[in-house]
Protein backbone atom coordinates (compact mmCIF):
# COMPACT_ATOMS: atom_id res chain seq x y z
CA UNK A 1 0.00 0.00 0.00
CA UNK A 2 0.94 3.79 -0.49
CA UNK A 3 0.75 5.54 2.60
CA UNK A 4 1.14 2.33 4.63
CA UNK A 5 0.75 3.94 8.90
CA UNK A 6 1.25 7.28 7.46
CA UNK A 7 -1.30 9.69 9.38
CA UNK A 8 -3.00 12.35 7.24
CA UNK A 9 -4.83 15.58 8.29
CA UNK A 10 -7.58 16.02 5.70
CA UNK A 11 -9.59 19.58 6.20
CA UNK A 12 -13.06 19.94 4.51
CA UNK A 13 -13.01 16.14 4.38
CA UNK A 14 -17.07 15.72 5.14
CA UNK A 15 -17.90 15.77 1.49
CA UNK A 16 -17.08 16.20 -2.48
CA UNK A 17 -13.10 15.90 -2.89
CA UNK A 18 -11.92 16.40 0.73
CA UNK A 19 -14.11 12.96 1.74
CA UNK A 20 -12.72 11.40 -1.89
CA UNK A 21 -9.44 11.85 -0.95
CA UNK A 22 -9.87 10.62 2.91
CA UNK A 23 -11.41 7.69 1.58
CA UNK A 24 -8.59 7.05 -1.34
CA UNK A 25 -6.00 7.58 1.59
CA UNK A 26 -7.47 5.22 4.04
CA UNK A 27 -7.63 2.55 1.27
CA UNK A 28 -3.75 3.09 0.59
CA UNK A 29 -3.64 2.54 4.64
CA UNK A 30 -3.55 6.35 5.98
CA UNK A 31 -4.84 7.07 9.07
CA UNK A 32 -7.21 9.79 8.87
CA UNK A 33 -8.11 13.25 11.07
CA UNK A 34 -11.38 13.87 9.29
CA UNK A 35 -11.69 17.77 9.79
CA UNK A 36 -14.57 20.18 8.60
CA UNK A 37 -17.11 22.41 10.09
CA UNK A 38 -19.88 19.74 9.79
CA UNK A 39 -20.14 17.35 13.20
CA UNK A 40 -22.56 14.95 11.41
CA UNK A 41 -20.73 14.78 8.23
CA UNK A 42 -16.92 14.23 10.05
CA UNK A 43 -18.71 10.94 11.40
CA UNK A 44 -20.08 9.53 8.55
CA UNK A 45 -16.78 9.78 6.50
CA UNK A 46 -14.84 8.49 9.92
CA UNK A 47 -17.48 5.87 9.19
CA UNK A 48 -16.10 4.98 6.36
CA UNK A 49 -12.78 5.02 6.99
CA UNK A 50 -12.97 2.87 9.99
CA UNK A 51 -14.77 0.29 7.47
CA UNK A 52 -11.80 0.15 5.50
CA UNK A 53 -10.25 -1.22 8.52
CA UNK A 54 -7.99 2.50 9.22
CA UNK A 55 -8.52 5.24 12.35
CA UNK A 56 -10.47 8.01 11.99
CA UNK A 57 -10.73 11.06 14.33
CA UNK A 58 -13.96 13.06 12.95
CA UNK A 59 -13.22 16.59 14.01
CA UNK A 60 -15.20 19.42 13.72
CA UNK A 61 -13.30 22.33 13.03
CA UNK A 62 -13.41 26.46 11.48
CA UNK A 63 -9.98 26.57 9.98
CA UNK A 64 -10.13 30.51 9.50
CA UNK A 65 -10.13 30.01 13.85
CA UNK A 66 -6.55 30.24 15.04
CA UNK A 67 -7.22 29.03 17.62
CA UNK A 68 -9.46 25.95 16.67
CA UNK A 69 -7.07 24.80 14.17
CA UNK A 70 -4.36 24.76 17.37
CA UNK A 71 -6.66 22.55 19.38
CA UNK A 72 -7.27 20.00 16.32
CA UNK A 73 -3.95 19.84 16.03
CA UNK A 74 -3.08 18.77 19.57
CA UNK A 75 -5.69 16.57 19.61
CA UNK A 76 -4.55 14.61 16.45
CA UNK A 77 -0.92 14.16 17.83
CA UNK A 78 -2.33 13.32 20.89
CA UNK A 79 -4.50 10.54 19.02
CA UNK A 80 -1.84 9.82 16.29
CA UNK A 81 1.31 11.00 17.79
CA UNK A 82 2.31 12.79 14.71
CA UNK A 83 1.17 14.03 11.03
CA UNK A 84 2.67 12.74 7.96
CA UNK A 85 0.28 14.68 5.38
CA UNK A 86 -1.72 17.75 5.61
CA UNK A 87 -4.66 18.35 2.71
CA UNK A 88 -5.42 21.75 3.11
CA UNK A 89 -8.90 21.38 1.04
CA UNK A 90 -11.51 23.64 3.11
CA UNK A 91 -13.22 26.01 0.74
CA UNK A 92 -16.25 27.92 0.53
CA UNK A 93 -17.59 29.82 -2.32
CA UNK A 94 -19.38 33.48 -2.22
CA UNK A 95 -20.28 34.74 -5.55
CA UNK A 96 -20.93 38.23 -6.12
CA UNK A 97 -19.43 41.09 -8.38
CA UNK A 98 -16.25 42.83 -7.00
CA UNK A 99 -18.18 46.40 -7.11
CA UNK A 100 -21.64 45.09 -6.06
CA UNK A 101 -19.96 42.37 -3.16
CA UNK A 102 -20.89 42.48 0.21
CA UNK A 103 -17.66 42.88 2.21
CA UNK A 104 -17.59 40.37 5.12
CA UNK A 105 -18.67 37.63 2.27
CA UNK A 106 -16.07 38.73 0.11
CA UNK A 107 -13.39 38.56 2.89
CA UNK A 108 -15.05 35.60 4.45
CA UNK A 109 -13.54 33.40 1.49
CA UNK A 110 -10.39 34.71 2.44
CA UNK A 111 -10.62 33.69 5.60
CA UNK A 112 -11.01 30.09 4.90
CA UNK A 113 -9.26 29.33 2.10
CA UNK A 114 -6.38 31.61 2.51
CA UNK A 115 -6.56 32.29 6.45
CA UNK A 116 -7.49 28.36 7.03
CA UNK A 117 -4.83 26.89 5.06
CA UNK A 118 -1.75 29.15 6.53
CA UNK A 119 -3.21 28.10 10.00
CA UNK A 120 -3.12 24.66 9.53
CA UNK A 121 -0.08 24.75 7.74
CA UNK A 122 1.68 26.59 10.57
CA UNK A 123 -0.36 23.86 13.06
CA UNK A 124 1.44 20.62 11.00
CA UNK A 125 4.39 21.54 8.93
CA UNK A 126 6.75 22.39 12.16
CA UNK A 127 6.73 18.18 13.20
CA UNK A 128 7.38 17.75 9.37
CA UNK A 129 10.06 20.00 9.47
CA UNK A 130 11.55 18.18 12.84
CA UNK A 131 11.47 14.91 10.95
CA UNK A 132 12.25 16.33 7.63
CA UNK A 133 9.57 13.65 6.10
CA UNK A 134 6.16 15.45 5.20
CA UNK A 135 3.78 15.84 2.44
CA UNK A 136 1.74 18.93 2.35
CA UNK A 137 -1.27 19.59 -0.27
CA UNK A 138 -3.13 22.22 -1.18
CA UNK A 139 -6.54 22.53 -2.81
CA UNK A 140 -5.97 25.28 -5.41
CA UNK A 141 -8.18 25.32 -8.53
CA UNK A 142 -7.87 25.79 -11.96
CA UNK A 143 -9.71 29.16 -10.88
CA UNK A 144 -6.21 30.12 -9.17
CA UNK A 145 -4.55 30.45 -12.75
CA UNK A 146 -7.78 32.39 -14.85
CA UNK A 147 -10.36 34.86 -14.69
CA UNK A 148 -13.44 33.70 -12.98
CA UNK A 149 -15.90 36.37 -13.27
CA UNK A 150 -18.48 37.49 -10.13
CA UNK A 151 -16.59 35.25 -8.40
CA UNK A 152 -13.14 37.65 -7.81
CA UNK A 153 -12.86 36.61 -3.98
CA UNK A 154 -12.83 32.44 -5.34
CA UNK A 155 -10.15 33.39 -8.05
CA UNK A 156 -8.04 35.34 -4.97
CA UNK A 157 -8.14 33.11 -2.97
CA UNK A 158 -7.11 30.26 -5.12
CA UNK A 159 -4.28 32.46 -6.99
CA UNK A 160 -2.84 33.00 -3.38
CA UNK A 161 -2.94 29.42 -2.51
CA UNK A 162 -0.54 29.06 -5.14
CA UNK A 163 1.74 31.63 -3.83
CA UNK A 164 1.43 30.09 -0.36
CA UNK A 165 2.55 26.23 -2.08
CA UNK A 166 5.76 28.02 -3.65
CA UNK A 167 6.47 29.61 -0.54
CA UNK A 168 5.98 27.19 1.94
CA UNK A 169 8.35 24.84 -0.42
CA UNK A 170 10.98 26.97 -0.93
CA UNK A 171 11.00 27.84 3.03
CA UNK A 172 10.85 24.02 4.24
CA UNK A 173 14.07 23.27 2.13
CA UNK A 174 15.70 27.09 3.90
CA UNK A 175 14.55 25.18 7.14
CA UNK A 176 17.07 21.80 5.83
CA UNK A 177 13.56 19.47 5.34
CA UNK A 178 14.40 18.70 1.79
CA UNK A 179 11.87 15.65 2.73
CA UNK A 180 9.25 18.11 3.14
CA UNK A 181 7.18 18.84 -0.30
CA UNK A 182 4.42 21.48 -0.35
CA UNK A 183 2.29 21.27 -3.83
CA UNK A 184 -1.19 22.76 -4.76
CA UNK A 185 -3.92 20.61 -7.03
CA UNK A 186 -5.90 22.72 -9.68
CA UNK A 187 -9.45 20.75 -10.08
CA UNK A 188 -11.14 22.09 -13.00
CA UNK A 189 -14.82 22.46 -12.49
CA UNK A 190 -15.93 19.05 -10.62
CA UNK A 191 -19.17 17.13 -9.58
CA UNK A 192 -19.06 18.48 -6.09
CA UNK A 193 -21.88 20.03 -4.48
CA UNK A 194 -19.85 23.78 -4.99
CA UNK A 195 -20.77 23.42 -8.78
CA UNK A 196 -24.03 20.34 -8.88
CA UNK A 197 -25.47 20.99 -4.82
CA UNK A 198 -28.63 22.66 -4.70
CA UNK A 199 -26.76 26.09 -3.83
CA UNK A 200 -23.71 24.72 -6.42
CA UNK A 201 -23.01 26.81 -9.14
CA UNK A 202 -25.31 25.65 -11.37
CA UNK A 203 -28.32 25.90 -9.25
CA UNK A 204 -27.17 29.93 -9.15
CA UNK A 205 -26.46 30.47 -12.42
CA UNK A 206 -30.27 28.79 -13.61
CA UNK A 207 -31.76 31.04 -11.41
CA UNK A 208 -29.81 34.55 -11.90
CA UNK A 209 -30.30 33.91 -15.66
CA UNK A 210 -33.84 32.16 -15.49
CA UNK A 211 -32.41 29.23 -17.67
CA UNK A 212 -32.30 25.39 -17.04
CA UNK A 213 -29.39 23.97 -15.19
CA UNK A 214 -29.21 21.74 -18.38
CA UNK A 215 -28.87 25.26 -20.59
CA UNK A 216 -26.14 26.71 -17.77
CA UNK A 217 -24.33 23.41 -18.45
CA UNK A 218 -24.34 23.85 -21.95
CA UNK A 219 -23.80 28.07 -22.58
CA UNK A 220 -20.94 28.48 -19.95
CA UNK A 221 -19.58 25.24 -18.36
CA UNK A 222 -19.26 22.41 -21.37
CA UNK A 223 -17.00 24.80 -23.48
CA UNK A 224 -14.68 25.45 -20.49
CA UNK A 225 -13.06 21.60 -20.36
CA UNK A 226 -11.80 20.24 -23.49
CA UNK A 227 -13.15 16.91 -22.33
CA UNK A 228 -16.70 18.61 -22.08
CA UNK A 229 -17.66 16.96 -18.44
CA UNK A 230 -17.31 17.45 -15.08
CA UNK A 231 -14.51 16.10 -13.29
CA UNK A 232 -14.50 13.51 -10.52
CA UNK A 233 -13.81 14.19 -7.22
CA UNK A 234 -11.85 10.16 -7.39
CA UNK A 235 -9.69 12.09 -10.08
CA UNK A 236 -8.46 14.58 -7.65
CA UNK A 237 -7.98 12.03 -4.88
CA UNK A 238 -5.53 10.38 -7.41
CA UNK A 239 -3.73 13.26 -7.34
CA UNK A 240 -3.50 13.79 -4.11
CA UNK A 241 -3.14 10.19 -3.48
CA UNK A 242 -0.33 10.44 -6.20
CA UNK A 243 1.77 13.64 -4.42
CA UNK A 244 1.75 11.85 -1.27
CA UNK A 245 3.31 8.85 -2.49
CA UNK A 246 6.73 8.28 -2.04
CA UNK A 247 6.84 8.36 -6.25
CA UNK A 248 6.18 12.01 -5.51
CA UNK A 249 9.28 12.71 -3.44
CA UNK A 250 11.06 14.72 -6.17
CA UNK A 251 7.73 16.83 -6.70
CA UNK A 252 7.84 20.20 -4.54
CA UNK A 253 6.55 23.44 -5.53
CA UNK A 254 3.86 22.85 -8.08
CA UNK A 255 0.44 23.72 -9.02
CA UNK A 256 -0.56 20.58 -10.79
CA UNK A 257 -3.82 20.72 -12.96
CA UNK A 258 -6.54 18.38 -13.40
CA UNK A 259 -9.23 19.81 -15.22
CA UNK A 260 -9.85 17.97 -18.52
CA UNK A 261 -7.78 20.48 -20.00
CA UNK A 262 -9.61 23.71 -19.51
CA UNK A 263 -6.30 25.56 -18.77
CA UNK A 264 -2.74 24.57 -19.96
CA UNK A 265 -0.57 26.50 -17.71
CA UNK B 1 -2.00 -4.15 -12.71
CA UNK B 2 -2.76 -0.19 -14.13
CA UNK B 3 -1.86 -1.51 -17.80
CA UNK B 4 -3.00 -4.60 -17.88
CA UNK B 5 -2.53 -5.42 -21.43
CA UNK B 6 -1.64 -2.08 -23.04
CA UNK B 7 0.26 -1.85 -25.87
CA UNK B 8 3.02 1.20 -25.63
CA UNK B 9 5.38 2.75 -27.93
CA UNK B 10 8.58 4.14 -26.46
CA UNK B 11 11.48 6.15 -27.95
CA UNK B 12 14.43 6.87 -26.40
CA UNK B 13 13.53 3.26 -24.72
CA UNK B 14 17.32 2.47 -24.72
CA UNK B 15 18.46 3.94 -21.55
CA UNK B 16 18.17 6.59 -18.95
CA UNK B 17 13.98 7.82 -18.56
CA UNK B 18 13.40 5.76 -21.90
CA UNK B 19 14.44 2.61 -20.01
CA UNK B 20 13.19 3.21 -16.52
CA UNK B 21 9.05 4.32 -18.29
CA UNK B 22 9.78 1.15 -20.58
CA UNK B 23 10.04 -1.15 -17.39
CA UNK B 24 7.79 0.72 -15.03
CA UNK B 25 5.06 0.04 -17.69
CA UNK B 26 6.14 -3.46 -18.11
CA UNK B 27 5.82 -4.04 -14.32
CA UNK B 28 2.18 -2.98 -14.86
CA UNK B 29 0.82 -5.26 -17.25
CA UNK B 30 2.20 -3.43 -20.45
CA UNK B 31 3.60 -4.85 -24.06
CA UNK B 32 6.41 -2.81 -24.95
CA UNK B 33 8.08 -1.42 -28.68
CA UNK B 34 11.40 -0.73 -27.29
CA UNK B 35 12.51 1.74 -29.92
CA UNK B 36 15.36 3.26 -29.96
CA UNK B 37 18.76 4.19 -32.31
CA UNK B 38 20.81 1.63 -30.35
CA UNK B 39 19.96 -1.93 -31.59
CA UNK B 40 22.14 -3.69 -28.79
CA UNK B 41 20.29 -1.11 -25.92
CA UNK B 42 16.87 -1.91 -27.02
CA UNK B 43 17.75 -5.73 -27.09
CA UNK B 44 18.88 -5.53 -23.58
CA UNK B 45 15.35 -3.32 -22.25
CA UNK B 46 13.17 -5.82 -24.18
CA UNK B 47 14.80 -8.69 -22.29
CA UNK B 48 14.44 -7.04 -19.00
CA UNK B 49 10.56 -6.27 -20.11
CA UNK B 50 10.28 -9.96 -20.84
CA UNK B 51 11.80 -11.17 -17.55
CA UNK B 52 8.47 -9.41 -16.25
CA UNK B 53 6.11 -11.90 -18.38
CA UNK B 54 5.50 -9.35 -21.25
CA UNK B 55 6.27 -9.23 -24.66
CA UNK B 56 8.59 -7.28 -26.20
CA UNK B 57 9.24 -5.71 -29.69
CA UNK B 58 12.88 -4.16 -29.84
CA UNK B 59 13.18 -1.73 -32.84
CA UNK B 60 16.02 0.57 -33.87
CA UNK B 61 14.77 3.84 -35.30
CA UNK B 62 15.69 7.67 -36.07
CA UNK B 63 12.88 8.94 -35.15
CA UNK B 64 13.96 12.42 -37.28
CA UNK B 65 13.16 10.05 -40.53
CA UNK B 66 9.80 9.85 -41.22
CA UNK B 67 9.98 7.11 -43.28
CA UNK B 68 11.47 4.95 -40.40
CA UNK B 69 8.88 6.06 -37.61
CA UNK B 70 5.97 4.67 -40.45
CA UNK B 71 7.91 0.90 -40.43
CA UNK B 72 8.34 1.21 -36.69
CA UNK B 73 4.53 2.63 -36.82
CA UNK B 74 3.82 -0.76 -39.53
CA UNK B 75 5.81 -3.20 -37.09
CA UNK B 76 4.07 -2.77 -34.24
CA UNK B 77 0.55 -2.46 -35.00
CA UNK B 78 1.76 -6.09 -37.22
CA UNK B 79 3.08 -7.71 -33.76
CA UNK B 80 0.60 -6.00 -31.36
CA UNK B 81 -2.56 -5.22 -32.81
CA UNK B 82 -2.75 -1.76 -31.93
CA UNK B 83 -1.04 1.19 -30.04
CA UNK B 84 -2.47 2.21 -26.68
CA UNK B 85 0.38 4.50 -25.51
CA UNK B 86 2.74 6.35 -27.26
CA UNK B 87 6.07 7.82 -25.30
CA UNK B 88 7.86 10.11 -27.47
CA UNK B 89 10.84 11.07 -24.91
CA UNK B 90 14.37 10.43 -27.67
CA UNK B 91 16.15 13.28 -27.54
CA UNK B 92 19.19 14.29 -27.64
CA UNK B 93 21.70 17.73 -26.93
CA UNK B 94 24.80 19.52 -28.93
CA UNK B 95 25.99 22.22 -26.26
CA UNK B 96 27.03 25.13 -28.21
CA UNK B 97 26.55 29.44 -27.94
CA UNK B 98 24.25 29.56 -30.22
CA UNK B 99 26.67 32.63 -32.07
CA UNK B 100 29.17 30.01 -32.58
CA UNK B 101 26.75 26.91 -32.81
CA UNK B 102 27.25 24.71 -35.89
CA UNK B 103 23.85 25.10 -38.11
CA UNK B 104 23.46 21.21 -38.82
CA UNK B 105 24.15 19.99 -35.43
CA UNK B 106 21.72 22.90 -34.63
CA UNK B 107 19.16 22.06 -36.82
CA UNK B 108 19.63 17.98 -35.98
CA UNK B 109 18.48 18.57 -32.24
CA UNK B 110 15.80 20.17 -33.45
CA UNK B 111 14.88 17.11 -36.45
CA UNK B 112 15.22 14.74 -33.47
CA UNK B 113 13.55 16.04 -30.41
CA UNK B 114 10.78 17.77 -32.62
CA UNK B 115 10.08 16.37 -35.60
CA UNK B 116 10.63 12.97 -33.85
CA UNK B 117 7.69 13.56 -31.47
CA UNK B 118 5.84 15.16 -34.42
CA UNK B 119 6.79 12.01 -36.45
CA UNK B 120 5.51 9.35 -33.83
CA UNK B 121 2.10 11.40 -33.17
CA UNK B 122 1.32 11.54 -36.54
CA UNK B 123 2.10 7.63 -36.85
CA UNK B 124 0.26 6.43 -33.57
CA UNK B 125 -2.56 8.82 -33.41
CA UNK B 126 -4.88 7.57 -35.72
CA UNK B 127 -5.74 4.39 -34.43
CA UNK B 128 -6.18 6.31 -30.44
CA UNK B 129 -8.72 8.87 -31.93
CA UNK B 130 -10.14 5.98 -33.70
CA UNK B 131 -11.20 3.94 -30.88
CA UNK B 132 -11.42 7.35 -28.90
CA UNK B 133 -8.60 5.57 -26.17
CA UNK B 134 -5.13 6.20 -25.67
CA UNK B 135 -2.60 8.16 -24.17
CA UNK B 136 0.10 10.51 -25.88
CA UNK B 137 3.49 11.47 -23.29
CA UNK B 138 6.22 13.62 -24.54
CA UNK B 139 9.49 14.31 -22.56
CA UNK B 140 9.86 17.83 -22.43
CA UNK B 141 12.18 19.05 -19.55
CA UNK B 142 12.46 22.31 -17.45
CA UNK B 143 14.62 23.15 -20.16
CA UNK B 144 11.35 23.90 -22.39
CA UNK B 145 9.95 26.80 -19.17
CA UNK B 146 13.47 28.03 -18.69
CA UNK B 147 17.15 29.25 -19.76
CA UNK B 148 19.54 26.89 -20.76
CA UNK B 149 22.60 28.65 -21.61
CA UNK B 150 25.26 27.30 -24.37
CA UNK B 151 22.08 24.80 -25.58
CA UNK B 152 19.65 27.22 -27.02
CA UNK B 153 18.79 24.45 -29.32
CA UNK B 154 17.79 22.02 -26.32
CA UNK B 155 15.83 24.72 -24.56
CA UNK B 156 13.93 25.46 -27.82
CA UNK B 157 13.25 21.77 -28.99
CA UNK B 158 11.62 21.56 -25.58
CA UNK B 159 9.71 24.77 -25.34
CA UNK B 160 8.34 23.70 -28.97
CA UNK B 161 7.32 20.24 -27.27
CA UNK B 162 5.00 21.84 -25.15
CA UNK B 163 3.81 23.74 -27.50
CA UNK B 164 2.83 20.74 -29.42
CA UNK B 165 1.20 18.66 -26.43
CA UNK B 166 -0.99 21.53 -25.49
CA UNK B 167 -2.21 21.75 -29.11
CA UNK B 168 -2.70 18.10 -30.02
CA UNK B 169 -4.41 17.79 -26.74
CA UNK B 170 -7.22 20.09 -27.94
CA UNK B 171 -7.06 19.14 -31.56
CA UNK B 172 -7.85 15.38 -30.48
CA UNK B 173 -10.55 16.53 -28.77
CA UNK B 174 -11.66 18.70 -31.64
CA UNK B 175 -11.81 15.08 -33.62
CA UNK B 176 -14.30 13.83 -31.16
CA UNK B 177 -11.50 11.72 -28.92
CA UNK B 178 -12.00 12.75 -25.73
CA UNK B 179 -10.64 9.47 -24.55
CA UNK B 180 -7.40 10.34 -25.69
CA UNK B 181 -4.67 12.61 -23.49
CA UNK B 182 -1.64 14.59 -24.31
CA UNK B 183 0.57 15.41 -21.78
CA UNK B 184 4.37 16.37 -21.51
CA UNK B 185 6.84 16.01 -18.73
CA UNK B 186 8.98 18.54 -17.64
CA UNK B 187 11.96 16.36 -15.79
CA UNK B 188 14.42 18.20 -14.30
CA UNK B 189 18.01 17.39 -13.93
CA UNK B 190 17.93 13.79 -14.24
CA UNK B 191 20.97 10.78 -13.52
CA UNK B 192 21.58 9.79 -17.16
CA UNK B 193 23.99 10.29 -19.44
CA UNK B 194 22.91 13.70 -20.39
CA UNK B 195 24.29 14.30 -17.58
CA UNK B 196 26.31 12.28 -15.94
CA UNK B 197 27.42 9.94 -18.82
CA UNK B 198 31.13 10.19 -19.96
CA UNK B 199 29.94 12.91 -22.54
CA UNK B 200 27.55 14.06 -20.22
CA UNK B 201 26.94 17.73 -18.86
CA UNK B 202 28.75 17.74 -15.91
CA UNK B 203 31.92 16.02 -17.63
CA UNK B 204 31.67 18.61 -20.33
CA UNK B 205 31.81 21.41 -18.11
CA UNK B 206 33.79 20.21 -16.03
CA UNK B 207 36.40 19.82 -19.30
CA UNK B 208 35.02 23.32 -20.82
CA UNK B 209 35.69 25.63 -17.10
CA UNK B 210 39.00 23.69 -16.19
CA UNK B 211 37.16 22.34 -12.67
CA UNK B 212 36.15 19.05 -11.07
CA UNK B 213 32.84 17.31 -11.72
CA UNK B 214 32.43 17.77 -7.90
CA UNK B 215 32.80 21.65 -8.47
CA UNK B 216 30.69 21.41 -11.64
CA UNK B 217 27.98 20.13 -9.61
CA UNK B 218 28.03 21.95 -6.17
CA UNK B 219 28.74 25.58 -8.21
CA UNK B 220 26.63 25.06 -11.34
CA UNK B 221 23.65 22.57 -11.00
CA UNK B 222 23.22 21.67 -7.12
CA UNK B 223 21.91 25.85 -6.33
CA UNK B 224 19.42 25.54 -9.54
CA UNK B 225 17.74 22.70 -7.69
CA UNK B 226 15.64 22.86 -4.16
CA UNK B 227 15.69 19.68 -3.27
CA UNK B 228 19.58 19.80 -4.06
CA UNK B 229 19.78 16.25 -6.00
CA UNK B 230 19.42 14.49 -9.25
CA UNK B 231 16.49 12.62 -9.86
CA UNK B 232 16.16 9.45 -10.81
CA UNK B 233 14.90 7.83 -13.95
CA UNK B 234 11.92 6.26 -12.12
CA UNK B 235 10.99 9.27 -10.38
CA UNK B 236 10.01 10.62 -13.82
CA UNK B 237 8.65 6.92 -15.14
CA UNK B 238 6.28 6.86 -12.12
CA UNK B 239 4.54 10.34 -13.83
CA UNK B 240 4.69 8.62 -17.08
CA UNK B 241 3.02 5.54 -14.94
CA UNK B 242 0.53 7.92 -13.81
CA UNK B 243 -0.61 9.86 -16.54
CA UNK B 244 -0.70 6.61 -18.71
CA UNK B 245 -3.40 5.32 -15.94
CA UNK B 246 -6.59 5.62 -15.85
CA UNK B 247 -6.30 7.54 -12.41
CA UNK B 248 -5.57 10.63 -14.90
CA UNK B 249 -8.28 10.65 -17.47
CA UNK B 250 -9.03 14.15 -16.92
CA UNK B 251 -5.86 15.31 -17.16
CA UNK B 252 -4.66 16.42 -20.68
CA UNK B 253 -2.58 19.52 -22.19
CA UNK B 254 -0.39 19.60 -18.64
CA UNK B 255 3.67 19.58 -19.13
CA UNK B 256 4.09 18.46 -15.34
CA UNK B 257 7.48 19.53 -13.83
CA UNK B 258 9.49 16.90 -11.71
CA UNK B 259 12.31 18.53 -10.88
CA UNK B 260 12.89 19.40 -7.36
CA UNK B 261 11.27 22.39 -6.93
CA UNK B 262 13.76 23.51 -9.96
CA UNK B 263 10.71 25.79 -11.33
CA UNK B 264 7.40 26.00 -10.04
CA UNK B 265 5.73 27.51 -13.08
Amino acid sequence: MKLENRVAVVTGAGRGIGKAVSLAFAREGADIAVASDNGVENLAVAGEIEQLGRLALPFEVDVSDPAQVASMAEQVIDRFGHVDILVSNAGIIRRGLLIYSEDSDWKRTIEVMVYGTYHCCKAFVPGMVERNDGRVIIMSSVMGKMSNPANSSYAASKHALIGIARTLATEVVMLGAKGVTVNAICPGIADTDMVTGPEGSMAKLSEMLGISPEEVWKQFMKKMSLQERLIEPEEIAAMALYLASDDARGITGQAINVCGGTIMH
Amino acid sequence: MKLDDRVAVVTGAGRGIGRAISLAFAKEGADIAVASIDPEENEAVAGEVRAFGRRALPYQVDVSDSGQVQAMAAATLEEFGRVDILVSNAGIQRRALLAFSDEEEWKRVIEVNVYGAYHCCKAFLGGMVERNHGRVIITSSISGKMVNPANSSYAVSKHGLIGLARSLASEVAMLGAKGVTVNAICPGLTDTDIMTGPDGNIAKLSEMLGKTREEIWDEIYRPLILQERMLKPEEIAAMALYLASDDARGITGQSINVCGGTIMH
